[in-house]
């Protein structure tokens, strides 16, 4: 008695509370941020740490499933002839040509009983298990990784710079150009907002059939999806920012357009360029995924979580595992990053940061 | 309204003169073929002058065009009509280089401390800008001025290597005082610069001004709707309503003989020092018009409690009542 009161005081002690650790949960991005730190390590060291080649195709195991699988065997007599419409006699017996081919180190007889594997068990080998071709599924959702981050980088990349630089001149066109100003930034936003009504899955299968299927193709529509949230944001912080007294001050002390751009407005939009850049994210993992379902996104042999859940989609009912584990990766990285960027929204309004 | 009389009455000599300013905001409608149907008329010919180591006070209610003024006079804003002269040149008239001049000799300090610092700059960056656009001068030489700046405002050297969020109220309001001093300004412009802080700061950020001013010999325009601070502060005082002076005398003949109702009307607004103080009572009834269609006549008329028939269609003109007095008034 005296020891259990004394050994929980101290692991009350040592171990922080339930509460300390839903607190710090809620408070910091830790789950976001483990997640996203896994995902740039995988796909980082995807060559090195994944334990099978994923194009490596080996028809004698496939869909193998995961390792914790147990397998289930049955007794079954041997009898010349399976009554192939008979679910019982299925269930219950073997012919001997196929006891034989299954078990060749040893004589069969009729009436003989033999413990038959139906249903494969998961092996250590395959951790996750592997696809309708044999090809392990977690070497292909290491590989797909590295393919959605170099995806997203590039795609994210080139639109944040096309995205922000218009969002600028947009903002503060009327103190650059003058009178034709208002219609730059005019003409800017209605070509904006142009883009938010395509349908961009369908114009993507467009282009696809058009010019066939492509990385550089899926590389210039994820750009295209990424740009268009750039220029309204960064536009708004500018419009805020350019009235605000510091900038009229800098005019006074006879700054000129370009120098409050870049030393005063600019450092402003920083972080929402950030914030959007997380959410887009997310996005651009998602659409990635999207195409590669429909098969307008990555070439067929290279790994993309997204062609991975399509082709697992038709064996769901024997082979689950095929589908559902890139599935959950798509899920989990899409939700982290969706978590972080709405953690650094409200992490880095100002009107929030004096309630610390 | 008042160039040569208020020039006669004075000791120094003029250093910058507003002639008959106005800013006329258009109003539009519609998005395409935006059309403009009507003016705001935020400023409807001021003028004013200011003279060398002087303070030139604005008062008004909110929405007068006091700080349509500042900005004019701070070239924020160009004036639809009038000009202001600075030293005799007209600023609006001269080149490229004669503007740069101008914006460097005039200087300002707005009243929110919190927004007219860069937050995301040091405190010495934010000093010095002035003087890096307006000056060659090696890193050096600026670093020792901005710590002569932070010394002049009551500040420390230590304090230049720290960003705006870290100081209070008052010493933001005397970071952009050291900021505006940067340039050695003739001028500075003060947009109601102790109204956002706390009253016990107010008195420091005032003498600061005021010793900083015996000191550089700077003018200054102080906008104000405080009373108290007006007075402490100024050697002229305008009253404005309505996007016109009506009133305009020095400081002690403002308060001791206001002349025009408005005037009176402001001064029994204020509470008085003490409680006991009798005071005489004029509350003004209704709003002030709307500047998009300002009243015929006298801008006052519809608000004033001494109002004659004549004052909805005549325009007051500008006398001098007694010598430096100015007011726009029927009575007079």
């Amino acid at each position: 008695m005296a020891d259990a009161t004394l050994s929980a005081g101290r692991s009350r002690s040592l171990l922080p509370s339930w509460q300390t650790v839903s607190y710090v949960l809620r408070r910091w991005p830790i789950l976001p941020l483990f997640t996203i730190f896994v995902l740039v390590v995988v796909g980082l060291l995807a060559p090195w740490i994944s334990p099978h080649d994923p194009l490596s195709v080996d028809l004698d195991s496939r869909n193998t499933p995961p390792f914790w699988y147990q397998g289930e065997t049955a007794t079954k007599t041997v009898v010349q002839q399976v009554d192939k419409w008979d679910v019982e006699a299925r269930t219950t017996q073997i012919s001997l040509r196929d006891v034989r081919k299954d078990f060749p180190d040893r004589e069969w007889a009729l009436g003989d009983t033999a413990e038959v594997v139906t249903k494969p068990g998961g092996d250590s080998d395959h951790w996750l298990g592997t696809d309708q071709t044999g090809r392990d599924i977690l070497s292909r959702i290491i590989h797909g990784a590295r393919v959605s981050l170099l995806v997203t980088a590039v795609s994210l990349s080139s639109g944040l710079v096309v995205g922000t630089v218009l969002g600028l001149v947009a903002g503060y066109a009327d103190q650059i150009f003058l009178r034709f100003g208002n219609h730059i930034d005019e003409t800017i936003m209605r070509i904006v907002e142009i883009t938010y009504a395509v349908p961009t899955i369908l114009i993507a299968l467009v282009i696809v059939i058009v010019f066939g299927q492509s990385f550089v193709v899926l590389l210039g529509l994820l750009a295209f999806v990424a740009w268009n949230a750039f220029p309204r944001n960064v536009r708004a912080e500018v419009l805020s920012l350019k009235t605000s007294d510091y900038v009229a001050l800098a005019k006074v002390a006879g700054a000129g357009p370009l120098r409050v751009m870049f030393v005063h407005i600019f450092p402003g939009v920083i972080n929402t360029i950030l914030v959007i850049s997380t959410l887009r994210v997310g996005q651009l993992i998602l659409t990635e995924a999207i195409l590669s379902f429909l098969g307008a996104g990555i070439p067929p042999p290279k790994p993309a979580w997204g062609a991975m859940v399509a082709d697992g989609r038709e064996y769901l009912a024997d082979a689950w595992w095929i589908a559902l584990f890139p599935g959950v990766c798509i899920f989990l990285v899409v939700m982290a990053l969706n978590f972080l960027g709405d953690w650094m929204r409200d992490r880095f309004d100002p009107r929030l940061r004096q309630l610390e | 309204m008042t160039t040569t009389a208020q020039a006669a009455s004075g000791n120094g000599s003029v250093l910058l003169e507003a002639q008959d300013l106005k800013k006329y905001f258009p109003v539009t409608r519609g998005i395409l073929l935006s059309k403009v149907t009507g003016h705001i008329k935020a400023v409807d010919g001021v003028s004013f002058q200011l003279r060398e180591g002087e303070t030139l006070g604005i008062v008004g209610e909110s929405g007068c065009g006091k700080t349509t003024t500042a900005k004019m006079v701070l070239m924020l804003e160009r004036p639809t009509e009038g000009t202001i002269f600075f030293q005799g040149d007209d600023v609006y008239g001269g080149n490229e280089a004669q503007r740069k001049e101008y914006r460097s000799s005039v200087q300002a300090v707005f009243q929110d401390p919190w927004s007219s610092l860069n937050p995301r700059m040091r405190v010495k960056d934010i000093i010095a800008e002035p003087m890096v656009i307006n000056w060659q001068l090696s890193r050096n030489e600026i670093q020792q001025r901005v710590m002569e700046l932070l010394n002049n405002v009551g500040l420390n050297d230590y304090h230049s290597n720290l960003y705006p969020h870290e100081f209070s109220g008052g010493q933001r309001q005397r970071l952009a005082v050291a900021r505006a001093l940067s340039l050695n300004p003739k001028v500075i412009v003060l947009d109601e610069p102790v109204s956002a802080l706390d009253v016990s700061i107010r008195a420091q950020i005032m003498n600061l001004l005021k010793d900083l001013q015996a000191e550089f010999g700077v003018s200054y325009i102080l906008i104000a709707h405080h009373l108290a601070t007006v007075r402490y502060m100024c050697h002229w005082v305008a009253v404005m309503y309505l996007g016109q002076i009506v009133e305009l005398a020095p400081v002690k003949e403002l308060f001791d003989n206001p002349l025009h109702p408005y005037t009176k009307a402001l001064m029994s607004a204020a509470l008085p020092s003490h409680p006991d103080t009798p005071q005489e009572e004029m509350i003004l009834t209704g709003e002030v018009p709307s500047p998009l269609n300002p009243p015929e006549g006298c801008h006052f008329h519809t608000r004033c409690p001494m109002v004659m028939d004549h004052c909805a269609f005549d325009i007051p003109e500008v006398k001098e009542v007694t010598p430096g007095h100015f007011v726009s008034c029927h009575l007079y």
